[in-house]
């Protein structure tokens, strides 16, 4: 196989080089760096809303959660995804909308403008902070753990890590935005190609569709309805799950910021509906790959599985493939994500542009060695950790929505914000319960956010009303 | 209009599946093999991408 890795592997390097190139200008400007000159077409923008969405996370995540919980697991990504990509309909006319008028240089920067206090951005750069970390270090460990079976004992688990982080800083160092954009388009064209040849060769090995969910009939019949054998797909986690997901683009910057960079309206629905499309189809082969190990690998490690199933089980050159598929997957989410909290960070600071974007790269490497951190004590449970990230995110919402809405969005709903931010910390450290009563507590809090949005955007609508009517009569 | 018929449609179809179609304990009936969690659930994915692409169409705004 490692001739067939070198090949792959040069091919990619080659291609990431070329993108480089490409997006490299001298003296280009802090706005070109960081948000690609905010010009980024239909296609283009498609692909890397895809990548950054879809990632390692997709490609071994969610095969090992079809395979422990079974079938609700397209309910919980697929179906979530296809709410989200309506919801960016609306949500992308809004939120570029506001951009125009307030400027943009990330989504804490437009918090604190919007509200006209800073502490509304403060309050989102932390909660993308504490929550995004989990999240680009899944995408680390994933690799790792990958690559270390791959190569074994060549290199430790954090080994691998380092050289992924080396390799994206340089990267995001060079091109910036652009050359970001870029790999996640041959990233994203990369993952489907890798995801449906294994899995169509794993539906094949399992015996064909048909064979596939009659032998799971007979063994785990569990897997093939709701909630799954370990009980996880209640109604209620699907709905939180949802919600969630619905938010990302609201409450992701990496996500949020690739809606303000594209070209035009046009080209943020083209694509919105193209990654509708997309997640079906790169959804699916997860299913057949999931189903195959619930049959073959029922009780290994999720490790141990997934190196099974993407490698050993392949022939080499598909099993190469399925190694540079899937660093290349994991360097581009990263990159997003590492990126993102860095224009996040710049968004928020003042001063001379060269100052500023000093900062932000010292900003953007200190991410990454938290990160890297991260990635070495975090735990294998690659899709949990991702919807913690979304729920932790999501409780960012109330700010992001109103700021959109409103042109001078009510402050108190900082304070919901930041309530709900600091509950589902403490509940995800240990401090608080994840459940109260009956009820989840993610479902709890966005009740609770919901409710108490609403009772404040209307109070203020109408006091908005009084005060423009009684500007009118003194006039 | 025509958007706000498509919202509505996208609203029916979140609630119709968490509802209604979304029930835990059912494998059957069966679509191709697919049980029925899997199927209905691929289907109503599709339908609201389709709802996504009409509303594309349909969005009554623009940039300014």
């Amino acid at each position: 196989m490692t001739g067939w890795l070198i090949f792959f592997f040069a091919i990619f390097i080659a291609l990431l080089i070329a993108a480089s190139v490409k997006s490299y200008k001298r003296n280009r400007t802090s706005d070109e760096f960081m948000l690609a000159g905010s010009n980024i077409g239909a296609i283009l923008g498609f692909l890397t809303f895809a990548a950054a969405l879809f990632s390692a996370f997709t490609f071994q995540g969610m095969p090992d959660f079809f395979r422990n919980h079974g079938v609700g697991a397209w309910i919980f990504l697929a179906f979530s995804d296809g709410v989200m990509v309506f919801f960016i309909l609306w949500f992308g006319y809004k939120l570029r909308k506001r951009a125009k008028t307030t400027g943009f240089k990330g989504v804490s920067g437009l918090m604190s403008a919007c509200f006209g206090t800073p502490w509304a951005g403060y309050l989102f750069f932390i909660a993308a902070f504490i929550f995004l970390v989990p999240y680009v270090a899944i995408q680390i460990r994933g690799i790792s753990i990958f690559l270390d079976a791959t190569i074994p004992d060549a290199l430790p688990d954090w080994g691998w890590s380092v050289i992924i982080v080396i390799i994206m800083l340089i990267y995001a160092e060079i091109g910036g935005l652009k050359a970001i954009v870029f790999s996640d388009a041959i990233q994203a064209l990369l993952l489907l190609l890798v995801i449906w040849i294994i899995g169509i060769y794993c539906l094949d090995l399992a015996g064909g569709l048909t064979a596939t969910f009659e032998r799971l009939e007979e063994t785990n019949p569990a897997l093939l309805s709701l909630p799954g054998p370990n009980g996880l797909f209640t109604i209620q986690f699907l709905i939180g799950s949802t919600i969630a997901i619905m938010m990302i683009p609201v409450t992701q910057p990496q996500l949020t910021t690739r809606l303000v960079v594209m070209q035009d309206l046009r080209g943020v629905h083209r694509m919105a509906y193209a990654v509708g499309i997309f997640a079906i189809l790169v959804i699916l082969p997860t299913v057949f790959i999931g189903l195959y190990g619930a049959i073959k690998y029922p009780d290994a490690a999720t490790s141990e599985f997934i190196a099974s199933a993407l490698l050993w089980d392949q022939s080499n050159p598909v099993a190469a493939l399925a190694v540079v598929g899937l660093f290349a997957a994991c360097l581009s989410t990263t990159n997003a994500q590492i990126f993102a909290l860095g224009s996040e960070l710049r968004s928020l600071l003042r001063g001379d542009d060269h100052v500023v974007m000093r900062y932000t790269r010292i900003g953007i490497f200190v991410f990454s060695v938290v990160v890297l951190i991260f990635s070495v004590y975090m735990s294998d449970q690659l899709a949990l950790l991702a919807r913690l990230s979304f729920t932790g995110t999501a409780m960012m919402a109330p700010i992001v929505l109103c700021a959109v809405t409103f042109e001078r969005p009510p402050r108190a709903v900082i304070f919901i914000s930041a309530l709900s931010l600091l509950v589902i910390f403490l509940a995800t450290i240990g401090v608080l319960p994840m459940r109260v009563g009956a009820l989840n507590l993610d479902i709890l809090l966005y009740g609770f956010m919901l409710v108490s949005t609403l009772a404040i955007a209307g109070w203020h609508a109408r006091r908005v009303k009084v005060v423009t009517a009684s500007n009118t009569l003194k006039n | 209009m025509k958007w706000k018929l498509l919202v509505t449609l996208a609203v029916v179809c979140i609630v119709v599946a968490y509802g209604v179609v979304f029930t835990p304990g059912v494998i059957k009936p069966k679509l191709l093999s697919l049980p029925y969690v899997l199927w209905t659930g691929i289907f109503l994915t599709g339908v609201l991408v389709l709802l996504t692409y009409l509303g594309a169409r349909y969005f009554p705004h623009h940039d300014d």
